[in-house]
C-alpha cells in the first residue's frame, strides 16, 4: 500500500515541477524600433538626397572588432574592390564578438557593438574574424565566407541578373535631427514567397585604433588613427526587417512604397551617417537588392 | 527515393535487432498480418461546375493510397505503413505529393514494461492534453516519432510516458520546422490500490497527465501606428508613430489535465479537466493567455434504454507542436477537442457539419435511445428503436482585457473570461429524431428528422458574428426491402428546406445488393431551389462494387459537391469534382 501511494505522491509531485518548468511570459512584446512618419511635414528646413538602383548591387556584411589583426587587410581589400566596381559594392562592418570586446582601459575602450551586431553574429555563429556575409548566399557550401574569398563570391553575385529596382529618399530635419527614409521597391519578374525590407544606419569615418598584423599596409600592431567605415550602428525596423508589402508577397512591376523615421543618436554625427537598405527572401534568407545612401545634413 | 531508402533500411535495421536483444526465436511462430487500400481518380472537365483543366492545375489524376504490414510474434510486434499520394487526390494538402513509409515501429513486452520505437499513435485520457491519431478521409495524420513507454509498477497504477516529433506531411524533422513532443499520465485504479475497495460496486479511477513542447521560435514582428503632435520650433507637425514590436515567445508551453471516471450499475460518469500554459500561436492570434478545458460525459444504460449526456468548455486550447502552423485542415495538433455533434450517416444530413472551435467553445450533447420491446402493441413484431438527439455549440463569453484594448489583440493577454461561461453567438444546433422499425423479415424502414442551426461564418470562415446563420428542416425515409436472402433493394429519399445559403436540396438514391458479393447504386442530389438558376445542379453518382473474399473494388462515376467534410469535429475542405473514383481494399 505504501509503495502505490509513494508512486501516486512521486506522480502528482513530477507533474506539478514539469508544470513549473514551462515558460511563462510577463511581457510579451518587446520593442525592437520606433519609427515618425509625419503627417503634413510643416517644418521647412530639410535636405534630400536621392539615390537609384537600377542594376544588381551587392551587399557585403563584415564581422570585424577593433582588436582583430588580420581585419584591416581585408577591410581595405574590400574597399579597393568597391572602388574598382564604381560603388556597386556596399560594405558595412558589425563589430561584434570576442575581437569587437572594448577593454575598461588603454586604447580599445571605445565599444561599437550594437543589438542588431550582436544578433547576426549569433545567428550566424561567427566565431572568427574577419568573416563577411555576401548577399548571404551561401560560396563553397557556407554564408559565411573568409576574406581570401570575398572577391570571386562578389563578382558571382554580380553576373546575377538585377530582380528589383530601388528609389531611396532621405530627407533630413536638423531642427528636429531626424532623418526619413523613403524607399520605392518595384520587382521586375514575378517572384514567390515572401520578401522582407530591412534598413539599417551605419556611421562612417570614425577614427579609432585598430590592431594590425601587416606592417605594408599601416603601423602595426596598433593602428592608432585608423579610419573605420560604415561601422553598423543599428536597425531601424529590426534586425530582419518588415514585409516588403502588407503580407509580404509581390507583383511584378508594382511599386511598394515603404517609409521610416530615425532619431539620429546625439552621439553620432549625422553627415557620416549613411542608410543601408536590402531586400531579402524569407524563403532563401538571401539578399536581392541593396542600396546606399547618405544623410544629406547642408546644402 | 533517399527518404525511402532510409525508411526500408531503418526498418529492416530493427527488424534484424530483436533476435539479439530481446529473444533468439522472434522469428519462428510469426504471424504477418495487413491490409491494402487504394483511391483513384481520373477527373474531367465539368463546365457546369466551374472545372477545366486549368482549375485542375492539370492534374487529371489522383491517387491516395497505403498499405499496412504487420509483425506480431508473442510479445513483439513490429510494423510499417507505406503511402503514396501520386498526386494527391483533389482537395487534399498538396503537401502530400510523395511517396514513402511515413508510418514504423517496433514494440515489446517484458514484465510490466511495454516499450515502442518509432511511430505511434497514443491518447491520454479523452484526448484533451495529448492524442496522436490518422484519419484518412480527412488526409489527417499526426503520429509521434520517437519512444512510448507503458509501466505499471504496481497493480493499480499504469504510467505512460513519450518523447517525440510529430509528423508534418514528408518534412523531415529539423530544429525550427516543428517543436518536440514530451508527456507523461498516470491511471489510478482507486479499487484495485485500496483492498478494502476492491470488492465494491462503484469503481473509480484517477488520471493525471502532463505534456510539453519544446519548440525553438522564429523571430516574429509586428507593427502598431499610433498618431500625435508635436510643436518644434514653432511649427506643428502631426506624427504618425509606427512602434515595432518583437514578440517574446516561449520555448517551453506545457498543458495538464486531471481526469475521474466513476462508474456504478448502469452509470459511468468521466470528467477532465485541462490546462495549458501560455502559448501565443497562428490559431489564436498570438495572444498569451492560458487555455482551459472543461469535458465530462454522462451515460446510464440498462435493457432497451440508453442516455447520454456530455458537456464541452473550452477556452484557447489549441496546442499544436508548431506555433504558426495553419492549413487544411490544421496539422500538428498535440491534442484533441472532443466533438460533441453526433455524426450522421445521411448525406444532405452531413451537408452543415460542425467543427470543433479550439478558440471557445461553449457545448452540450444529451443522447437517448429507446427500444420498445418486440412482440408488443406498439413495437411490433420486431421491436420499435427510437432516438432523440440534441447537439448545442455557443461561444464563450470573453471581455477585455483594458479599455481600448480589443479582445483577442495579438500580443496581449487576448481577453478575460469566467470559467464555464456562455457566450451569445450561436455556432451550432442539431435536433434530431430517429426511428426504426422492421415490418416484418422483408421490409425495414428508417425515419428521420433533422433540424440545424449553422452558422456558416464561424464554421467556415473564421469570422465571429451572426450575419450568416442557416436554419435546415431535413427529413429522411430509409426503406429497406429484401426479395431474398441474398438479394435486397434500398432506397433512400431525403428532403432539405432552408431559406438560407444554396436553398432547398432533394436527394434520391437506390442500391441493389446481392450478398455478399456485390452492389450497384445510384444516387442523385439535386439543389433544386438555388436562387441563381445557373446553380440548381444535379450531382449524380452511379457506383459499383464486387468483393471476393477480402478484396473489394469499387467504381464511382459522378459529381461530388463541394464542403466541409468533418470527423470528430476535424474538418476538411473538398472543392467540387467530377469524375470517376476507383477504391480498392484488400487485407491479408
Amino acid at each position: 500500500m505504501k509503495c502505490k501511494i509513494s508512486f501516486t505522491f512521486l506522480f502528482a509531485c513530477l507533474s506539478s515541477l514539469l508544470w513549473i518548468s514551462c515558460d511563462k511570459i510577463d511581457e510579451p512584446l518587446i520593442i525592437v524600433a520606433e519609427q515618425l512618419t509625419t503627417d503634413g511635414f510643416l517644418d521647412t528646413l530639410y535636405f534630400i538626397d536621392t539615390v537609384n538602383v537600377g542594376e544588381k548591387q551587392v551587399l557585403l556584411e563584415d564581422f570585424t572588432g577593433h582588436k582583430c589583426v588580420n581585419c584591416p587587410e581585408a577591410a581595405l581589400a574590400a574597399r579597393d574592390l568597391a572602388e574598382t566596381l564604381n560603388g556597386r559594392l556596399i560594405i558595412y562592418s558589425i563589430h561584434a564578438g570576442y575581437y569587437a570586446e572594448p577593454d575598461a582601459t588603454g586604447d580599445y575602450t571605445a565599444d561599437f557593438r550594437c543589438p542588431t551586431g550582436d544578433q547576426l553574429n549569433n545567428d550566424f555563429l561567427v566565431l572568427a574574424n574577419p568573416l563577411g556575409l555576401i548577399d548571404r548566399v551561401k560560396y563553397n557550401g557556407s554564408v559565411l565566407i573568409g576574406a581570401g574569398n570575398w572577391e570571386a563570391a562578389v563578382m558571382l553575385e554580380l553576373d546575377k541578373p538585377n530582380t528589383v529596382i530601388l528609389k531611396v529618399r532621405n530627407i533630413y530635419y536638423p531642427n528636429l535631427n531626424k532623418v526619413q527614409t523613403d524607399v520605392v521597391s518595384r520587382f521586375l519578374s514575378q517572384e514567390a514567397g515572401i520578401f522582407k525590407i530591412v534598413v539599417y544606419v551605419v556611421e562612417d569615418g570614425i577614427i579609432s585604433p585598430q590592431k594590425n598584423n601587416n606592417p605594408a599596409i599601416g603601423p602595426s600592431p596598433d593602428w592608432f588613427d585608423y579610419e573605420h567605415h560604415n561601422i553598423l550602428r543599428g536597425a531601424i525596423n529590426s534586425t530582419y526587417g518588415n514585409n516588403i508589402s502588407s503580407d509580404g508577397t509581390i507583383v511584378a512591376g508594382q511599386d511598394y512604397h515603404n517609409q521610416f523615421t530615425l532619431d539620429i543618436d546625439t552621439g553620432w554625427v549625422a553627415s557620416n551617417c549613411n542608410i543601408i537598405i536590402y531586400v531579402i527572401s524569407e524563403e532563401t534568407d538571401e539578399i536581392l537588392q541593396v542600396a546606399e545612401l547618405r544623410i544629406r545634413t547642408q546644402e | 527515393m533517399k527518404k525511402i531508402f532510409t525508411s526500408v533500411l531503418l526498418f529492416n535495421i530493427l527488424w534484424a535487432l530483436p533476435p539479439a536483444t530481446f529473444s533468439q526465436d522472434i522469428l519462428s511462430g510469426g504471424k504477418v498480418t495487413g491490409n491494402v487500400h487504394v483511391d483513384a481518380q481520373v477527373y474531367s472537365a465539368d463546365s457546369i461546375l466551374g472545372i477545366s483543366d486549368s482549375s485542375l492545375n492539370f492534374k487529371k489524376f489522383g491517387m491516395n493510397g497505403f498499405a499496412n504490414v504487420l509483425y506480431s510474434n508473442g510479445d513483439f510486434n513490429a510494423g510499417l505503413r507505406f503511402e503514396g499520394y501520386l498526386n494527391p487526390m483533389v482537395g487534399f494538402d498538396p503537401r502530400y505529393e510523395d511517396v514513402g513509409i511515413p508510418y514504423w515501429f517496433v514494440n515489446y513486452k517484458l514484465g510490466k514494461l511495454e516499450m515502442t520505437a518509432g511511430h505511434f499513435y497514443d491518447q491520454f485520457g479523452s484526448g484533451l492534453v495529448l492524442r496522436s491519431w490518422e484519419e484518412w478521409t480527412l488526409g489527417y495524420d499526426n503520429n509521434i516519432y520517437g519512444f512510448n513507454a507503458k509501466f505499471s509498477p504496481v497493480k493499480g497504477i499504469m504510467i505512460k510516458g513519450l518523447a517525440g516529433v510529430q509528423r508534418y506531411f514528408w518534412e523531415p524533422y529539423q530544429t525550427n520546422n516543428r517543436g518536440i513532443v514530451k508527456g507523461f499520465d498516470g491511471d489510478f485504479f482507486i479499487n484495485d490500490i485500496f483492498k478494502g475497495l476492491s470488492e465494491a460496486k462503484t469503481k473509480i479511477i484517477l488520471g493525471g497527465s502532463f505534456v510539453s513542447r519544446y519548440e525553438q521560435p522564429s523571430v516574429k514582428i509586428f507593427t502598431r501606428d499610433s498618431a500625435y503632435i508635436t510643436v518644434d520650433h514653432g511649427d506643428t507637425i502631426n506624427w504618425i508613430k509606427k512602434t515595432t514590436y518583437q514578440y517574446d515567445l516561449p520555448y517551453n508551453v506545457g498543458c495538464w489535465a486531471a481526469r475521474m471516471n466513476l462508474a456504478s450499475g448502469g452509470f459511468n460518469f468521466y470528467a477532465e479537466y485541462a490546462e495549458k500554459g501560455n502559448d501565443p500561436n497562428a490559431t489564436n492570434n498570438w495572444i498569451y493567455k492560458n487555455g482551459q478545458a472543461l469535458y465530462s460525459t454522462l451515460s446510464y444504460s440498462a435493457k432497451g434504454l440508453g442516455v447520454f449526456l456530455s458537456t464541452k468548455w473550452i477556452d484557447n486550447m489549441s496546442f499544436k507542436s508548431k506555433m504558426n502552423e495553419s492549413g487544411n485542415p490544421a496539422m500538428l495538433d498535440i491534442n484533441y477537442l472532443p466533438a460533441i455533434s453526433k455524426e450522421h450517416g445521411y448525406s444532405l444530413a452531413t451537408m452543415y457539419p460542425y467543427g470543433t472551435k479550439p478558440n471557445g467553445e461553449a457545448g452540450f450533447k444529451g443522447e437517448v435511445v429507446y427500444t420498445i420491446p418486440k412482440k408488443t402493441k406498439i413495437g411490433g413484431e420486431y421491436g420499435t428503436t427510437l432516438s432523440l438527439n440534441y447537439s448545442f455549440a455557443n461561444s464563450i463569453k470573453k471581455e477585455q482585457t483594458l479599455p481600448g484594448i480589443p479582445i483577442d489583440s495579438t500580443g496581449t493577454n487576448g481577453y478575460r473570461s469566467n470559467f464555464l461561461s456562455i457566450g451569445d453567438l450561436p455556432y451550432y444546433r442539431d435536433l434530431n429524431f430517429l426511428i426504426e422499425r422492421k415490418f416484418s423479415s422483408k421490409v425495414k424502414t428508417k425515419l428521420a428528422y433533422f433540424n440545424q442551426t449553422y452558422n456558416l461564418h464561424v464554421i467556415e470562415e473564421n469570422i465571429f458574428n451572426d450575419a450568416v446563420i442557416v436554419y435546415t428542416h431535413i427529413a429522411v425515409l430509409d426503406l429497406t426491402y429484401k426479395f431474398t436472402a441474398k438479394h435486397s433493394l434500398k432506397l433512400e429519399a431525403q428532403g432539405l428546406w432552408t431559406k438560407e445559403d444554396d436553398g432547398d436540396w432533394t436527394a434520391v438514391s437506390l442500391e441493389y445488393n446481392v450478398s455478399p458479393a456485390w452492389y450497384l447504386s445510384f444516387m442523385d442530389e439535386w439543389n433544386y431551389g438555388n436562387p441563381d438558376n445557373d446553380k440548381q445542379i444535379h450531382y449524380y453518382n452511379i457506383s459499383f462494387g464486387y468483393t471476393q473474399k477480402s478484396n473489394r473494388i469499387a467504381l464511382r462515376y459522378g459529381r461530388q459537391r463541394e464542403g466541409l467534410l468533418c470527423v470528430g469535429g476535424v474538418c476538411r475542405y473538398v472543392p467540387a469534382s467530377t469524375g470517376l473514383t476507383i477504391t480498392l481494399t484488400s487485407t491479408f
